[in-house]
């Protein structure tokens, strides 16, 4: 009989004391009283360090704990330094978070410099803003006032960074299927967008393609509203269930699947190597672009209170005003699950073949 | 005009302003850390704040760091910025002749009117602004960067063989990395560190300063050579010899504010070429390089004008003159400000704002550190082992900031090694720095030419041809004079050169010939694009290595057979060879730094080093040197943790959080 009380009495203590073991720990938020690093992957001063910024200005109010973020900058490799520390060397405590502009093409190519697989990183959130294509309108005979005006241009230069770079091809693959290889060139080794905004300026080259901040912080600003050049189309955004539709901060500007078929045919679709690989750039590019992600060994506990946060902050009237005055748009997020997906869907199972064209492809850029 | 003004001068943008003052002359004094990195760091504080207090107090900071930055580059030969490399040539020497004030009274003088004159060609260059920066193209940038290459005669000392080959040393480790095709990594040896390329700050620290700790390390004297009594006239003699240096002053902020507005080329090389026309259009050229205040005057002029310069693209064109300007364009944005036409019409008072902060923060930075400097100019005559392990801190910490890895340490310690060789068998450093700088932006500006232009149109651009001409001419100059003053025998020596060791300065030579011949050889496997460049460097620089160790082996060769004791006098008569016990010890000090931080972290390296440095080699007692440990310590800790907020070494045993 004493047995089965002290039992019974144990089995209580048990599950009293579990109880508030529980309760203590759901009760202090993992975040509280902590410091958050977001490390930027790219030098201080670039789009991916502003945009960072506005978001670490904003996102610790929807931490639970309300942490102090600090953002810092750690350029290098084309943003694989960072990504690599992050894997690495941060300590999986979930105090670093990368906030990177991230190098997919890196991981096709089987770049040496990429010591890590960004599946194997823990997604949190990520955020795309639309990239635009441009040119001087002065880049053909007569003029370019609108894409259709484009499709007849040849002789022009495409001003690029390097030929390994997501830019590069995007915007080779996109002319490639437009309007065909031989109708324009490639000057490529321009060591960032500033000096291709320059190139433009000096009509060094004449055609460019850039994402939304530095549409609107130089482009529009200083060429669009000047006449000097016509912004052509957009790259379309893919949804899940095989549409091609306009970004909602663009909802004017064409997509350049729309501007493919006033040439080719309103029934039109591209194919082909070059349409897959496009199509496989676009959808990695056009939803995830600045990437939010934390070592591969952190606790769920902090994965999870990101996102939380994440899903929260863009609900923020104040990061959403200061975002809109930054950036001039309103910010395209995904969190958690729905971009771990994007990622192991495309990036786990790339095709050999793809990989293979691109491969050949890159060493044929420039030419 | 004056609205501009009335912003700055209204509570509480004048408040932020000299506040930023403050923070930048701060940011300036210490090496490694720079404009760029303030304006990172202040840049979150200004997004709650109106306009006129947010460019103040950017702008502010920015405008002194190259005042304040002179401090470590006179006191310790170590640039506190990127942008006093130059000072260090001519500024160092007088610290060691107990002239540091004299060289501060000149150089803050200087800076205070260079950065105005730099604000005032920013107002009135408005008008004109677009075709003056969009007449400069790739082809452009490349004849600059071939006549920045002419000044190496300048900084050659009279060995102009020897000149260029450090320059092309410099121009071969600027290939290490990506190519600019992006599919080739050259020269990285498997370390994803040097993929980028090798960040500047470490080099520039263990080229410069490293040399230096160990020599004062190994002396042990102060780093003034002389007593402290036989020096006077000091700071106003300085301040005299701006004034009288005027036209030489009106030159030298031309170049900086000129080549300052030229997007991609950056502030890096303004002080180089500011000097090195300096020395070139100097009639009596013997004290260059042995402290001669006019290689103060036009580094110093030239790096202060420059930042009016770098504003005039940011503001018209939203194109950064350079990467600081980079992040004050980020926050025009996050103001929500659009450069271009809005700022040249609509917003013109906030452009005028920028132009009177630069304006006054020049001259309010420069007043203050008039006021100081006299006090500060005191350590050169400390003796040694108080201010090294001060140094030591400082250099360590700057250049962990490139990028926050153990990899910066080593990048430091290496080139230390290679800076202390260079100096001790007189091969000039300046040259391979200039290289450095240089080699990227010739190459990218040639291979985009090549493709934009063509081959060969691109040289018969009417400005390009001008600045070819110009370079040719230069070099001609350079070489006529150089060969009239060896027939004189008035050769002079920078002091970079002056005790060379010959033994080493050969056996360096040597091992750089063979990498310049293993790197040119790689690159015959590599396309068109990657090898191209590589070869245009590694064959001259093999055939110019060649050149020097003939010339210094027969030197060799006759010292030698003036000996009775051979091959061992030589080497015992090798400076480095006798300093080399010490020198080693101390850097395998530092490196000791960079174990005991894996354990345990900076916080705690850094002071354990300092404690064991002052104890064994300065001798003091153990509380000194315990409280001297304790204060850098804590220093250490509030200033680059919880100050700028660095990122700490993930340590074993020690979690900072």
């Amino acid at each position: 009989m004493y047995t089965k009380v002290i039992s019974a009495f144990a089995v209580l203590l048990v599950a009293v004391f579990s109880t508030t073991v529980v309760s203590s720990v759901d009760a202090k938020p993992f975040y509280k009283g902590k410091r958050i690093v977001f490390l930027g992957n790219y030098p201080a001063g670039g789009a991916n360090s502003t945009e960072g910024r506005i978001f670490a200005a904003h996102v610790a109010r929807h931490i639970p704990g309300k942490p102090k973020i600090i953002f810092r900058d750690m350029g290098g490799a084309g943003g694989l330094v960072a990504t690599n520390f992050l894997a690495e060397a941060a300590r999986p405590n979930g105090m670093t978070v990368g906030f990177f502009t991230w190098n997919p093409v890196a991981q096709v190519l089987g770049d040496p410099g990429l010591r890590v697989k960004y599946p194997d990183l823990q997604f949190v959130a990520a955020a795309a803003p639309p990239v635009i294509c441009y040119i001087r309108k002065d880049a053909a005979p007569g003029g370019i006032n609108s894409p259709r005006d484009f499709l007849k241009a040849k002789g022009f230069k495409f001003g690029g960074l390097r030929t390994t770079s997501t830019h590069d091809l995007k915007g080779r693959l996109s002319l490639d299927l437009l309007i065909g290889p031989e109708n324009y060139k490639t000057v490529t080794g321009y060591r960032g967008f500033t000096p291709i905004f320059a190139a433009i300026h000096q009509n060094e080259v004449q055609y460019h393609t850039t994402s939304i901040p530095g549409y609107r912080r130089v482009v529009e600003p200083t060429m669009e509203k000047t006449g000097l050049v016509k912004v052509l189309y957009q790259y379309e955004t893919p949804t899940a269930d095989g549409r091609y539709i306009r970004n909602s901060n663009l909802p004017n500007l064409p997509t350049w699947l729309e501007v493919y078929k006033m040439k080719y045919g309103k029934n039109a679709m591209p194919s082909g190597m070059r349409w897959q690989t496009l199509k496989f750039l676009n959808t990695l590019n056009s939803q995830l672009f600045r990437m939010v992600f934390l070592p591969p060994k952190a606790p769920k506990a902090a994965r999870d209170a990101l996102r939380k946060a994440f899903s929260s902050v863009t609900k923020d009237k104040k990061f959403l005003a200061a975002y809109k005055k930054a950036i001039k748009a309103v910010p395209n997020v995904i969190v958690g699950a729905k971009g771990e997906k994007i990622i192991n869907a495309t990036l786990r199972n790339v095709d050999p073949k793809m990989v293979d064209f691109l491969k050949k492809y890159v060493k044929a850029g420039g030419k | 005009m004056l609205d501009g003004l009335w912003l700055v001068l209204q509570w509480p943008a004048i408040g932020y302003l000299i506040l930023g003052v403050l923070i930048g002359l701060y940011f300036g004094a210490i090496p490694g850390l720079s404009g760029l990195v303030g304006l990172a760091i202040l840049l979150p504080f200004t997004f709650f704040m109106e306009p006129a207090p947010a460019f103040a107090f950017l702008l502010g900071m920015f405008a002194v760091t190259t005042t304040s930055d002179t401090l470590a580059s006179v006191l310790l030969g170590v640039p506190g910025t990127a942008a006093s490399q130059a000072t260090i040539l001519d500024g160092y020497p007088l610290a060691m002749k107990g002239e540091a004030d004299r060289a501060f009274g000149a150089a803050f003088t200087v800076s205070a009117f260079g950065g105005v004159l730099g604000a005032v060609a920013l107002a009135v260059s408005i008008p004109i602004l677009k075709p003056l920066i969009f007449s400069f193209a790739k082809p452009e940038f490349f004849a600059l960067g071939v006549l920045g290459l002419t000044m190496i005669g300048s900084l050659s000392g009279g060995n102009m063989v020897k000149g260029l080959f450090a320059a092309l040393i410099g121009l071969l480790i600027s290939m290490v990395g990506y190519s600019l095709t992006g599919g080739v990594p050259r020269y990285w040896l498997g370390a994803t560190y040097l993929l980028e390329g090798i960040p500047i700050v470490p080099m520039v620290l263990g080229l410069f300063a490293v040399p230096e700790v160990i020599e004062l390390a190994v002396r042990n004297t102060s780093i003034s050579r002389v007593p402290r009594e036989s020096v006077s006239g000091g700071m106003r003699r300085g301040i005299l010899d701006a004034f009288k240096n005027w036209w030489l002053f009106l030159r030298s902020a031309s170049i900086g504010i000129y080549i300052g507005m030229l997007p991609g080329l950056g502030g890096v090389i303004v002080d180089w070429i500011a000097y090195g026309h300096a020395v070139q259009s100097a009639k009596d050229k013997s004290q260059f390089g042995k402290g001669d205040i006019r290689g103060v005057i036009a580094p110093e002029t030239a790096n202060n004008a420059m930042k009016g310069g770098a504003l005039m693209p940011t503001v018209a064109f939203g194109i950064p003159g350079s990467p600081a300007m980079a992040i004050l364009l980020g926050a025009f944005v996050i103001q929500g400000f659009m450069p271009g036409m809005q700022m040249l019409t609509t917003k013109l008072d906030v452009t005028f704002s920028m132009v009177w902060t630069l304006a006054i923060a020049n001259v309010l930075g420069a007043v203050l550190l008039l006021v100081w400097a006299k006090q500060i100019a005191k350590i050169t005559f400390l003796p040694s082992h108080l201010i090294v392990p001060a140094i030591v801190l400082f250099v360590m910490m700057g250049a962990w900031m490139s990028s926050n890895t153990l990899s910066d340490w080593w990048s430091m310690l290496v080139f230390g090694i290679i800076g202390y060789w260079m100096k001790q068998g007189g091969i000039p450093r300046p040259p391979l720095i200039l290289g450095f700088v240089l080699g990227p932006i010739m190459e990218s500006a040639l291979y985009v030419t090549y493709q934009a232009y063509g081959p060969i149109s691109w040289m018969f651009r009417p400005i390009c041809l001008v600045i070819l001409i110009l370079a040719v001419l230069t070099v001609i100059v350079s070489g006529l004079r150089a060969r009239r003053q060896n027939k004189e025998g008035a050769s002079v020596k920078i002091k970079e050169i002056q005790n060379e060791d010959q033994l080493a300065g050969f056996v360096f030579i040597f091992i750089m010939v063979l990498v310049f011949f293993l790197a040119g050889w790689q690159s015959l496997g590599w396309d068109r694009a990657t090898g191209q460049f590589p070869i245009v460097v590694c064959v001259p620089a093999v055939i110019l290595g060649l050149l020097a160790l003939m010339r210094d082996g027969s030197s060799l060769k006759s010292s030698y057979q003036k000996t009775k004791d051979g091959f061992k006098g030589l080497v015992a008569r090798s400076q480095v060879a006798r300093e080399l016990p010490k020198a080693s010890l101390l850097l395998l000090s530092l490196a000791g730094i960079v174990g005991v931080t894996v354990l345990f972290g900076q916080a705690v390296a850094i002071p354990i080093f300092i404690l064991g440095y002052l104890v064994i080699r300065g001798k003091t007692t153990w509380a000194f040197a315990f409280s001297y440990a304790l204060i850098s310590g804590v220093m250490l800790y509030f200033m680059f943790g919880e100050l700028i907020g660095i990122l700490w070494y993930p340590s074993i045993f020690i979690d900072y959080g």
